[in-house]
């Protein structure tokens, strides 16, 4: 028996343990330290996992920040999360539009800021030239309208010198004036400084920094951000420089159709599972059984079996029906996203389930008290069904928001997407492999996800038990 | 299954009981409350069905009087070297995929089946690749695997400091053996992977690199960086095209949350006191797992499997998003064949090959269904 040093009074308890079919005799601290321990590995590992599950999405985040989205070493805390460039962004947004916040080139204004460069040893007797400063077009976008080339005089000059170690930097003020009549945006710069030398820092970091035979060419998206503006330019970009025919943005009109078909989805999709949930779970007909297990059976067959009568059945106009209405055809519009399958066997089979917990003796009462079918259905059977309502909206809307697969094959002109369609085309503009704006491309995900991660934090167990309730459906 | 499926108190009715006038009204009430439900089975899925079968044998294209070609869509589809490509890609997706997303579900469910605090934190985060919606996930993916993408450069990090790594796990061993052979002398009870132990290892460890590589032992290896474009190279690896590799890779980190949620469904209701005998039998961890766990918990397995055949074999979302990058031969599967024969081939649509192509499609996914059921894991638990 060992005792614990300066404890001598006390003797230290111990504890058999099995191991290996012996029983060993150990002081219960040592059991107690590796329980401790166990419990350390465990939540590493699980911090691992999540890392692993979410990592990608954060990451995807993170570098949406980012000016170059593909850069290596890829930077976990790009110049736009530094807050000596929101000082910039916010001073440059005042001077340039009036406006700390959102920024903008506004006529008559006037905007100063630094830029410093290091010349190496052998350039300084050579007496460095002064940097050039070019007014970018505006950004390349898919069709339609451009904004207005910015109609800007720039002026630049050396204010300090100072020799150090590694050569002489030179701080130089930018003076930029708005000669035009428009405002604008967003103005984007270049200044390109003599070939060798390289760039020590500005007001403002630039978005990119490009060593060339030519010189150090500095590229500012955006000069005159503000702070929003600066920190959210990707968003802010993804979210206005997509144009369609009309010259009108596209990304929020997908957002907004995304919406608005997400919302009637949910609408039809509880309305139309408590009807025939009920019929299916309380009400007697011939060929109730029947119908179900057809409905089950349904959901096995792949929607490509299908998909093709339902083109030519919307091309159609359902059996000319939508002629009466004054539409030759329904493809390219958002009934076309509902009317083939109004209800889907899954969210059927998930209302019947939970009508089917409801006791029955409310109903009987109600029956005795002369009650018709459909009056149990409206005063009893849906007060109750609440919850399951609940819980099919959110997935409902979840199912909606992300479906590809429908959208794709019926709508066809950039107006009608809905947001994922419009992420495609996203990808195939701003992310082709050569693409440099995959920044872009990952805002622009970034903002799908967010309405479904928002409504998965708050409706967290619905989505858990519509998994284990349709355990059927895929 | 039908049994559960259909629940409890279902009674037939015969047809001729509709006479009586209650029954006839709920009956009646019953056929309006059905008729969206109806509509759909009736047309957007028998008769889009039956339609399907039709154009099968004929050459309809959208535009023409479709004309009776009797079997030759489908000698055509079996003279159709992207169809053989196709199909081969399927069975191949759907056999690697399931066995990996349902071992590594069941994997999970068992790592966050236990009660300790902050579970439900952890349970959520791992579920949110399944909710994510499939272009999003596709697309940073995409992003990803770009040939100056993270991927790449997290591969080029592994290879230039291979030597660490190396060093770090055979110090995390030796330190490990040490301590514990030091500690069997002294007649402690120390497992091979003790946790007090083993931190002190991974510390040691650490250290142990840490100073070789200050002290200039051990330099950063010089190695030119990785710049493999995993979507539009035409390499392969044991036979699968390196961009359908990766597609295998998304889908399973995207479906394992999912079919970890149903697994922890079962394992909640397995009864304690199986583990309970056991442990008095002295049963390990491990042989708990594999001598209670599993089998209790084979029914769940069995639901796993065959919703992972079922929609692996008709992977379509992360292929059509990918295709407009990686090389078609390399992604190409049934589900996408189909469609691109309708609208992506650039010619006429070719509803007839189409049509056959998806009703293969439907008939491989119910074969393959079947076999599984008949040669797979089966649905009988041993305690039920």
């Amino acid at each position: 028996m060992v005792f614990v040093r300066g404890a001598s009074t006390s003797v230290p308890r111990l504890v058999g343990v099995p191991y290996r079919g012996e029983i060993y005799m150990v002081r219960q601290e040592w059991l107690l330290r590796r329980q401790r321990a166990k419990k350390l590995i465990i939540y590493t590992l699980l911090l691992a996992l999540a890392a692993f599950m979410v990592g990608p999405l954060l990451l995807a985040f993170l570098s949406s920040f980012r000016a170059q989205a593909l850069s290596w070493p890829p930077e976990l805390f790009p110049p736009k999360f530094w807050p000596r460039n929101w000082v910039g962004a916010w001073n440059l947004g005042l001077q340039g539009g009036g406006n700390g916040w959102m920024g903008g080139w506004a006529p008559g204004h006037r905007l100063t800021f630094k830029v410093t460069f290091r010349y190496p040893q052998s350039q300084v007797a050579a007496n460095p030239p002064l940097p050039q400063v070019v007014v970018l077009p505006p950004p390349m976008m898919m069709g339609g309208a451009k904004d207005p080339r910015p109609i800007t005089q720039a002026e630049i000059e050396p204010i300090k010198e100072r020799l150090t170690g590694q050569g002489l930097e030179v701080a130089y003020r930018v003076t930029l004036i708005h000669s035009g009549s428009e405002r604008i945006p967003q103005l984007r710069l270049g200044i390109i400084g003599a070939p060798g030398s390289r760039f020590v820092e500005a007001t403002l970091s630039p978005s990119m920094v490009s060593h060339r035979f030519s010189g150090t060419v500095l590229t500012w998206q955006n000069i005159t951000p503000g702070i929003l503006g600066y920190l959210f330019e990707s968003y802010v970009q993804a979210w206005t420089t997509y144009k369609g025919q009309e010259g009108r943005f596209l990304f929020p009109r997908w957002v907004f159709n995304s919406l608005i078909v997400a919302i009637f989805k949910v609408v039809l999709t509880v309305l139309f599972s408590l009807m025939a949930g009920y019929a299916l779970a309380r009400l007697r007909f011939p060929g109730r059984n029947f119908l179900f297990l057809f409905a089950i059976f349904t959901m096995m067959v792949p929607g490509q079996v299908t998909f093709i009568s339902n083109y030519i059945l919307l091309r159609d106009g359902i059996f000319g029906i939508s002629k009466l209405f004054g539409a030759s055809t329904l493809i390219n519009t958002y009934y076309a996203l509902f009317l083939p399958g109004l209800v889907s066997a899954g969210s059927v089979f998930l209302m019947k389930q939970f009508m089917e917990s409801i006791p029955r003796e409310l109903e009987e009462a109600a029956r005795i008290d002369g009650a018709s079918s459909f009056q149990i259905f409206t005063r009893i059977i849906i007060p109750l069904s609440l919850p399951a309502m609940g819980a099919l909206s959110i997935l409902a809307f979840h199912g909606s928001w992300n479906e590809f697969f429908w959208p794709l094959v019926v709508l066809k002109t950039q107006e009608m997407w809905t947001l994922p369609i419009g992420l495609l085309a996203f990808r195939q503009f701003y992310g082709s492999v050569a693409g440099t704006n995959w920044n872009l491309v990952l805002a622009g995900a970034v903002i799908s996800a967010i309405p479904v991660l928002v409504i998965f934090i708050l409706f967290q167990r619905y989505f858990i038990e519509g998994v284990k309730l349709s355990g059927i459906k895929q | 299954m039908v049994r559960t499926v259909l629940g409890k108190g279902v009674r037939t009715l015969h047809p001729l009981a509709l006479l009586k006038p209650q029954v006839l009204e709920e009956a009646g009430v019953a056929f309006i409350l059905l008729l969206p439900l109806l509509w759909t089975l009736a047309v957007a899925f028998a008769y889009a069905f039956g339609r399907a079968v039709y154009f099968s044998f004929t050459d309809y294209d959208l535009f023409k009087t479709p004309e009776w070609v009797g079997l030759r869509n489908y000698t055509q589809l079996f003279k159709d070297y992207r169809f053989i490509l196709a199909f081969i890609h399927t069975l191949t997706y759907a056999g690697i995929v399931t066995t990996f997303q349902t071992a590594l579900a069941l994997l999970l469910a068992v790592v966050v089946n236990r009660k300790i605090r902050g579970m439900t934190f952890f349970r959520a985060s791992y579920y949110v690749p399944s909710i994510s919606s499939s272009i999003v996930i596709t697309l940073i993916f995409m992003w990803l695997v770009h040939r100056k993408g993270m991927v790449n450069f997290a591969l080029t990090a592994i290879h230039q400091y291979h030597r660490h790594i190396l060093l770090f796990l055979a110090l995390v061993v030796i330190l490990q053996a040490i301590q514990v052979l030091w500690e069997r002398r002294h007649r402690l009870p120390a497992h091979p992977l003790d946790p007090v132990l083993l931190l002190i290892s991974l510390l040691g460890a650490t250290l142990g690199v840490v100073v070789a590589s200050w002290t200039g032992l051990l330099g950063v290896a010089q190695v030119s960086p990785v710049e493999i474009s995993w979507l539009t190279t035409e390499r392969k690896f044991l036979g699968i095209p390196l961009p359908f590799l990766s597609i295998m890779a998304l889908n399973i980190w995207t479906t394992v949350p999912t079919f970890m949620v149903i697994f922890l469904a079962g394992l909640q209701d397995v009864p304690r006191e199986l583990y309970e005998v056991a442990e008095l039998d002295g049963a390990t961890y491990w042989q708990k797992l594999w001598y209670v766990t599993i089998p209790a918990i084979k029914p769940v397995m069995f639901l796993v499997v065959t919703l992972g055949l079922i929609g692996t074999l008709q992977v379509f979302d992360q292929i059509a998003i990918t295709a407009g990058v990686a090389p078609l031969n390399s992604v190409i599967t049934l589900a996408y064949y189909v469609y691109w024969n309708f609208f992506g081939s650039g010619t006429l649509p070719k509803v007839g090959l189409a049509s056959a192509a998806a009703l293969f499609l439907a008939l491989l996914t119910l074969v393959v269904v079947l076999l599984q059921r008949r040669f797979g894991i089966s649905e009988k638990g041993w305690y039920s």
